[in-house]
Order: structure tokens, then C-alpha cells, then sequence
């Protein structure tokens, strides 16, 4: 190895010494030993880089930027089921499994919800952010479905609309457009997702609200009104039945 | 990795300083490194459970970081890429003694003068001590090129500081009057 070889490899070396256990350092500090010129510019080397690397960590940050992340973890609403992702799959897995043994009593006229379809919903929820917007009520939400072009005159009860809104998205499932509400229930977050009417097939037309459980996350569906609806959270079924 | 609320108090407590200096070398300005570095947090907070080994968060972070900014630039032209003089003048050997006078606007007004490429690695390297096999992961390059970046970016960063610290040395005020570069 020239001494140019060794400069060059060496200029990528630590000053913390983290990387003395490093292979591929080794025949160039090797040589620090038997070259003494090596080891003086090594020597200068990593002190300039001590003291340049000082110089870059005290480069001002906005005394705030912390506080301003922090606020953030209140504001973006991590959803329940990605928070368990061994659990999520293992469910999944269930649920597939689950799928292929009730299949047959799922196609028979009248049959209850499938239990993968709010399942799917939920894992298309995961992906990118959690809102498109951040709303605090019911009636901004409708405002910004409206300018959208979605529907925004849903048959929710009094209740359900009353309550503290966080944020709506708009996912794209099965070529369709579907709303996606955040909000609290007692405390708790839930997602609540607005379809076409037919797209959770197995609903009873008379608005009775199917109950299913996808991992931790307890969902009700029902249709009302040309929209079919699905409520979903780590709430218990009888806390999302009185907002039905 | 579930990110709890515990988790990610001391997320941000150990890498949004370095993470911000990161997105300030990147970006060139205040605002949008401020804004790089919040958008890194929402996607720990609503992606974290990609990441499945703590350890690796740090790099995780920066990776992320660092492709949210390549995006912002495939979208935008509020990033352009700065001219570097091919004429690289004469200058004296750049000392420990220099680099005390080095403070950390300097610095890193000094390596925005310097091409993205050879400037990434670098901030790297200096601000969060990340290994170069963690440079070549958070950016996506071979590791002999990140040394290769890393070496002659700290000759250029060097020569930069060299010809800063003499003009100071002739004309005391300007330094004073030194701001980071506002791009956008």
C-alpha cells in the first residue's frame, strides 16, 4: 500500500476511534507504525477533523424545531394496527385463513360481512399519510369533500357528527374514491371509512350494522342512505354502537 | 419497532439537531431544512413500523431525510446546484490552529459552496459521526465512492475555509456580516 492508498482509505477514519475494529483500516494503520510522516498527517488529520466536526455541531438550530416535533406526535395519528405489526400479520393470516374455510357460507344470499374486506381497508389506510387534511369538525370536513367532489352529505348520526374531528383522506380502493375520517370517540381514535353503497357486499340493506374484529381493532359497517360505512378503532363494539 | 410516545421524545431528542444541520447542508436555508426535518418525523411517526431494528434508526432517519429531499428536488428548482470554480488557487495548508477559528456558521456556509455530492458525505461524516458503510447505505452510493467523496471533499472544504479565513483576515468585518445562504 502506497502512502497516497493509506491517506485516502484513512481519510474516511473516525476521530471517535470507532472504527479502529474496521478491516478495512487495518493495513493503513498498519502502516501509521513504520511510516512516521503517515502518522503526522494522520496526527493533523484527525485533528482538524475534531475540530471541524465541532464546528458543524454548533451550527444553530431553531430553538423551537423540538417543540415543533414533539406537537407533531399529537397531531399525526399513528393508526392502532400499525402499531402491531407481528399481531397485524399474524391476523391477516388469520383472516385469510378464515376466508378460505367460510367461503362457501359467504357466497350464500344474505351472508354476513367478509371479514377481509375491512381488514384491506385498513391495511390501504397504513400506507402514505395518515390525513390529506387536518379538521377539527364535521362541518370543515364536509366542506373540503365538497370542493373535491365527494360526498359530503352523510347519514351520520347526531352524534357521530358532533364529535372532535382530527383529519379526512380520500383513499382510492377498488377503482372507487373512498373517505377515510379521523376522530375521537371517548378518548379513543377511529377511523371512519365512507363507500359506494354494495362495496362491502354481505350488509343488510335495512342499516344493521355488522360488528368484526380485525387483530385489535373492533369494526362496525353499515349501509344508510346510498353510502355504506365502516367504523373502525381499539374501541370496544358496544362504545361504537351508541354512535351509530 | 413500535414507535410510543416515549420513543419518540428520545428520537428527537438525540438526532433533530444533527438531522436539521443535515437538511441545512441539503437544503441551503432555514425554512425548508426546518421543513425537511419535520417531514422526516411525520414519516417516523407514520411509517416507524417499517423499521424493525432500533439500532438502526439513526441511519433510518438520515436515509429518510435524504430521500425526502431528492424528491423535493425532482419537483422543485428552489435547489440549484452551485458552480464550483475549476481554478483552485494556491493556498497554505489548512491547520488544526485555522479550523479553531472555524465557527459552525462558517462551516457549513463554506461546504453549502460545495458540490451536493461531495458535500453529503461530508456533513455526514462530520456532524453525526456515521461510519462511511452508514454514508453509503443513507445515500445510496458504493462505498468507494463515498470515500472518494469523503477525501476530496474535505480538500475542497478545506481550500474553501482557507480562502474564508484569509479574506477575514484582511477584511475582520465581513465575517461578521457572514450569513448561511438563503436559496430560496
Amino acid at each position: 500500500m502506497t502512502r497516497t492508498t493509506a491517506k485516502f482509505i484513512l481519510s474516511a477514519y473516525r476521530v471517535d476511534g470507532q472504527d479502529q475494529s474496521d478491516p478495512q483500516f487495518a493495513e493503513a494503520l498498519d502502516m501509521l507504525r513504520r511510516d512516521p510522516e503517515l502518522a503526522r498527517w494522520f496526527a493533523e488529520e484527525q485533528a482538524v477533523d475534531t475540530r471541524l466536526a465541532r464546528s458543524f455541531g454548533s451550527f444553530p438550530v431553531p430553538p423551537d424545531l423540538k417543540a415543533q416535533l414533539l406537537a407533531a406526535r399529537s397531531v399525526i395519528v399513528v393508526p392502532v394496527w400499525q402499531r402491531r405489526p407481528v399481531w397485524l400479520a399474524a391476523a391477516a393470516a388469520i383472516v385469510v385463513l378464515l376466508g378460505i374455510v367460510l367461503l362457501p357460507r359467504a357466497l350464500r344470499p344474505g351472508s354476513a360481512l367478509a371479514s377481509s374486506q375491512p381488514a384491506e381497508l385498513l391495511r390501504l389506510a397504513e400506507q402514505g399519510p395518515h390525513v390529506n387534511m387536518m379538521a377539527a369538525s364535521f362541518p370543515e370536513i364536509q366542506q373540503w369533500l365538497r370542493a373535491r367532489q365527494q360526498p359530503a352529505e352523510l347519514a351520520l348520526s347526531e352524534r357521530m357528527k358532533g364529535q372532535r374531528y382530527e383529519g379526512c383522506r380520500i383513499l382510492e380502493w377498488q377503482g372507487r374514491r373512498v373517505t377515510m375520517m379521523c376522530l375521537g370517540l371517548e378518548g379513543k381514535h377511529v377511523d371512519l371509512f365512507v363507500l359506494d353503497a354494495g362495496q362491502l357486499p354481505g350488509l343488510p340493506a335495512d342499516g344493521q350494522p355488522q360488528f368484526a374484529r380485525v387483530g385489535d381493532v373492533n369494526t362496525a359497517a353499515w349501509t344508510r342512505g346510498g353510502q355504506t360505512y365502516l367504523l373502525a378503532g381499539q374501541v370496544d363494539p358496544q362504545t361504537l354502537k351508541r354512535y351509530l | 419497532m413500535n414507535v410510543d410516545d416515549l420513543d419518540y421524545e428520545q428520537i428527537v431528542a438525540v438526532h433533530h439537531e444533527p438531522l436539521y444541520r443535515f437538511a441545512f447542508s441539503l437544503a441551503g436555508n432555514p425554512d425548508d431544512a426546518a421543513e425537511l426535518t419535520q417531514e422526516t418525523y411525520v414519516r417516523l411517526l407514520t411509517k416507524g413500523g417499517q423499521l424493525r431494528d432500533r439500532s438502526k434508526v439513526k441511519t433510518w432517519l438520515f436515509t429518510t431525510l435524504y430521500r425526502v429531499f431528492l424528491g423535493w428536488r425532482r419537483h422543485a428548482t428552489r435547489f440549484p446546484h452551485f458552480e464550483i470554480s475549476a481554478v483552485e488557487p494556491e493556498l497554505p495548508h489548512f491547520t488544526p490552529e485555522m479550523a479553531d477559528d472555524v465557527d459552525g456558521v462558517l462551516a457549513m456556509d463554506t461546504a453549502l459552496q460545495i458540490e451536493e455530492h461531495f458535500r453529503a458525505p461530508l456533513v455526514l461524516f462530520y456532524l453525526q459521526g456515521l461510519a462511511y458503510k452508514e454514508i453509503a447505505e443513507v445515500l445510496d452510493i458504493p462505498i468507494g465512492t463515498v470515500m472518494s467523496r469523503l477525501s476530496r471533499g474535505k480538500e475542497l472544504l478545506r481550500k474553501r475555509l482557507s480562502v474564508r479565513l484569509q479574506k477575514s483576515a484582511t477584511q475582520p468585518e465581513a465575517v461578521d456580516e457572514d450569513q448561511p445562504n438563503q436559496m430560496s
